[in-house]
């Protein structure tokens, strides 16, 4: 069974790399056949991605959450649905080349370190600890699309500011649907953060007998919590938007990045990632 | 083949009529000479084609004298040039449908049978076909040239949905009443306009959803604006730092988007300094649209390769027989070209036509040809009924239809002709051999659109384009009552003569080819050549028969020759028997002397003027008491 779903792993990762192939040539070529082409590899992708998920669940009794890497391919798994419709909502293509670029990197490396046989930790066998992962996954997807739209606003605010219209200019949708873009992410992504946050603190307690201790981990998620409640503050009483929002969703995916995967494996915690 | 091209200063040349006057030499000339203008925005190509050079270099001559020496191309650059024309290639609209249009327009301006030949159709349908296809094929539109073009395309790479947008346009002048339709267009949620004068603004906004705004109150509709356009304004008293910050508070989370086509203030800094504000300078807009035409250049330029195929494609069609052809017809004479034309002409719309030629001179061809240039060619067939060879009764049934009983022996029902051609072309063949009775019925038909079977008293309506064909002369038949008035004024909207074959000899050799290419093909023969006396039979034969006759005496020709030409031996007996009969009847009386042309021209005159004798002297540039000697003289006096 393990290694049907090794497998299936290994193939979901082909299948998100030639969606990201897709993507780019449709990028640069325009041709709406071949974005189409890329659609229908981002969904055998997700297909073949749930499938294994499941089998997991099935397989192990839990949700495939308890570990770093697992926890990964399930946001893998969810950015690529929220992108999905998203796609079909909005008919937009343009940024298909930037999600599944991160989608391909992320499950690449949880191909690698991936291990099946660990078992559980015992503390993390409950559903609160698989509601707390979950919403916090959700909300670094809903990041993760904020920042490929804040990145997408820069570039083309750039090129027309200077008047110099190149590769994004005829390619990206308007700055405006951007910056909404960017806007309704990070709104959904910080509510489910802080959701997130707070079962995880009813969790701590139970587990270790306290709400919040300044470990390494913690002290970044919380810097992380800050910077989108800034952002969120700004949004709704001092009407900021376009460029400095842009900015505010590149920088709050950074931190994401460095909490998610640098902390997790290298410095030393008690959150086990 | 000459063909040229004239760059001509704009206004040098303003109408068709000057374009007459000065083509005159080219056009009176016996081989039919072409020519046409094309617009450009600051220039005029005057287009010249002829089969020497001599007219065309007079005709240059000429212009020289009044608009100074124009620039001249000839053959592959002049074709070039006239492909490149209908690309607006060189002018401010490159590339757009614009500067196709305008070629287009002035092109048929000059329509005119006696401008525009086979040679220039040719050459505007390829240009015609060229332009679009450069058009799909390459990314023009990525660079706008024109200014409405621009200003959306750059407000819609900021702003979301230009359906959902408040616009402001501001100014003065022509420009204005562009913008704004061409803003309207675009169906935006609030389109505010904003003039000089109150009341252009209204009345313009009456043709369109626009909202007339008074100079007085536009800063209530500029602060709601997502999108301001000025134009020929001065930015300073209209969009103000404090305006621009009322509307950033008002507006929730939009960027604004100012295009200011007039002139450049200190202000546009102090406004800049706004994040989500866009203000495009006039200067920085007309960059924008010259960059833009130079991308648009470049592309044509890669297209390069392209222009080669079509003029070689040109070149080839021109130089071949085939550039007579016309549908199924051939023709070079200069009568046939102008037959040609109004084909094309009347093609355009379901217009009565009547089409009047001798036998054989090809009038289903003709008729056959306006169905095929026509929409209807799409949606029905052509249906050919000869009114002449067919008894009166049958044919009243054969159009209209019958039903069952109608008459002994209508067994069955019948669908008439006029009905079963739905949607396609039929030709009524022979109309002035009709019955007065058929001629009403007929008359009915057409003019209420519907037909009545024979036996049914249900009218049922019809969707035919009818043309009507006589080998007589209509005309004389109205003034012996053979034919009804009305009928004839209903059919003769425009009358297509079709010139018999002796009345243009330039046609003969043309048309010998095009028959021997075709029954070389039908019996497998090589004929390619043609005796020089034949030729000279050929063409001094008089062709009761016309193109038929022709066509019957080439097919006789091509089966009897033994050989790869053809010689005299294969024409049929009456046609060499009149040859001979000519040259005989010229060789008798042949040179006549001078004493007796006089006699004769006198005798003519006397005639003419009923033996008034000042004014034939006058005429004569004579004495009157000459003129009277030389009547003494050859006896002359009735």
């Amino acid at each position: 069974m393990i290694t049907v779903i090794s497998v299936l792993h290994i193939v979901s990762l082909v299948f998100y790399i030639l969606s990201f192939i897709s993507f780019w040539r449709f990028f640069v070529s325009k041709r709406s056949s071949t974005g189409i082409r890329a659609t229908y590899a981002l969904v055998a992708a997700l297909g073949i991605h749930t499938l294994m998920l499941i089998l997991f669940t099935v397989n192990r009794g839990y949700l495939p959450l308890g570990q770093f890497a697992q926890a990964a391919t399930s946001f893998v798994w969810l950015l690529g649905i929220l992108y999905l419709i998203q796609q079909i909502l909005l008919k937009e293509r343009e940024f298909g080349v930037f999600v599944t670029s991160i989608l391909a990197i992320v499950q690449a490396i949880t191909v690698l370190v991936i291990d099946y046989q660990k078992p559980l930790a015992e503390v993390l066998q409950n559903v609160l600890f698989e509601i707390h992962v979950s919403f916090i996954l959700i909300a670094y997807a809903g990041f993760a699309l904020a920042f490929i739209a804040g990145i997408m606003y820069l570039l083309l605010f750039a090129e027309i500011q200077r008047h110099r219209f190149g590769l994004f200019y005829s390619r990206l949708p308007s700055l405006e649907f951007l910056d909404k873009l960017n806007i309704r992410s990070v709104l959904t992504g910080f509510a489910f953060l802080t959701c997130g946050i707070g079962i995880g603190m009813i969790n701590a307690n139970k587990a270790w007998g306290f709400f919040w201790e300044w470990d390494p981990k913690l002290t970044v998620v919380f810097l992380n919590w800050l910077i989108y409640l800034y952002f969120t503050v700004s949004y709704q009483w001092f009407d900021w938007r376009g460029q400095r929002t842009a900015w505010l969703s590149v920088l709050g995916f950074v931190v994401v990045i460095v909490s998610f995967f640098i902390v997790t494996n290298f410095a030393s915690t008690i959150h086990t990632f | 083949m000459q063909l040229a091209c004239m760059y001509l200063p704009r206004d040098s040349i303003r109408e068709t009529e000057d374009l007459r006057d000065i083509l005159g030499d080219l056009i009176t000339e016996d081989l039919a000479g072409e020519a046409s203008i094309i617009h450009i925005a600051d220039q005029i190509h005057l287009y010249l084609v002829h089969e020497t050079r001599l007219p065309v270099k007079r005709i240059h001559r000429q212009i020289s004298d009044t608009a100074g020496t124009p620039h001249t191309e000839f053959d592959r650059s002049a074709v070039r040039r006239f492909l490149l024309d209908y690309l607006g290639s060189g002018d401010k609209d490159v590339g757009t449908t614009r500067a196709r249009n305008r070629a287009e327009e002035s092109f048929t301006r000059c329509t005119d049978a006696t401008l525009t030949g086979s040679t220039l159709h040719g050459l505007h349908q390829r240009a015609l076909s060229f332009s679009n296809e450069i058009r799909d094929k390459y990314p023009l539109e990525e660079h706008p040239v024109l200014r409405e073009d621009l200003t959306r395309e750059l407000a819609g790479k900021i702003l979301e949905n230009l359906a959902s947008l408040t616009l402001s346009i501001c100014g003065a002048g022509e420009d204005f009443r562009e913008f704004l339709f061409y803003w309207d267009r675009q169906n935006p949620n609030r389109l505010y306009v904003m003039h000089d004068t109150f009341e252009t603004a209204e009345s313009m906004a009456l043709t369109s959803d626009a909202i007339p705004v008074r100079w007085e109150d536009r800063r209530n509709a500029l602060e709601k604006s997502d999108l301001i356009i000025l134009l020929s304004e001065q930015i300073e008293p209209v969009v103000t730092e404090s305006l621009v910050k009322r509307n950033l508070q008002q507006r929730k989370r939009r960027h604004l988007v100012i295009f200011n086509w007039g002139e450049e203030t200190a202000a546009e800094q102090s406004i800049t300094r706004y994040n989500p504000v866009f203000l495009y300078s006039n200067q920085e807009l007309k960059s924008l649209l010259e960059t833009n035409r130079t991308a648009r250049e470049k592309i044509l330029e890669k297209a390069e390769s392209g222009i080669n195929t079509v003029v070689n494609d040109f070149f080839t069609w021109l130089y071949s027989d085939s550039r007579y052809r016309f549908q199924e017809m051939v023709g070079r004479s200069r009568q046939m070209q102008q037959v040609f034309e109004l084909i094309r002409r009347v093609a355009q719309t379901d217009i009565s036509v009547l089409i009047q030629g001798e036998t054989g001179t090809g009038k289903e061809l003709a008729a056959r040809a306006i169905h095929h240039l026509s929409q209807r060619s799409a949606s029905g067939k052509f249906t050919a009924v000869n009114c002449g060879a067919i008894p009166e009764t049958l044919l009243e049934s054969e159009l209209f239809g019958h039903t069952q009983g109608a008459f002994t022996g209508a067994h069955e029902d019948r669908t008439g002709l006029l009905l079963e051609a739905s949607g396609g072309t039929v030709l009524l063949d022979e109309i002035g051999d009709t019955s007065q009775a058929f001629q009403i019925k007929l008359l009915r038909a057409l003019q209420e659109r519907e037909i009545t079977p024979l036996g049914s008293n249900k009218p049922l309506p019809i969707d035919v384009r009818i043309i009507a064909a006589t080998s007589r002369d209509l005309e004389q038949e109205l003034d012996r009552e053979n034919f009804r008035p009305d009928l004839y004024y209903r059919v003769n909207v425009v009358k297509i003569i079709i010139p018999p074959l002796r009345d243009r000899p330039d046609d003969i050799i043309p048309l010998i080819r095009h028959f021997m290419d075709q029954f070389n093909r039908t019996m497998g023969k090589q004929v390619q050549k043609i005796a020089p006396e034949v030729r000279q039979t050929l063409l001094s034969y008089h062709w009761p028969g016309n193109v038929r006759e022709l066509e019957n005496v080439v097919e006789r020709a091509i089966a009897l020759t033994l050989g790869d030409e053809i010689t005299l031996d294969d024409l049929p007996e009456n046609v060499i028997q009149q040859e001979k009969e000519e040259t005989e009847s010229t060789d008798a009386d042949s040179v006549k002397t001078l004493e007796e042309l006089e006699k004769e021209h006198i005798s003519n005159l006397l005639d003419r003027f009923q033996g008034n004798l000042a004014d034939i002297a006058e005429k004569l540039g004579i004495g009157r008491t000459t003129l009277w000697r030389k009547i003494k003289k050859y006896d002359l006096e009735q």
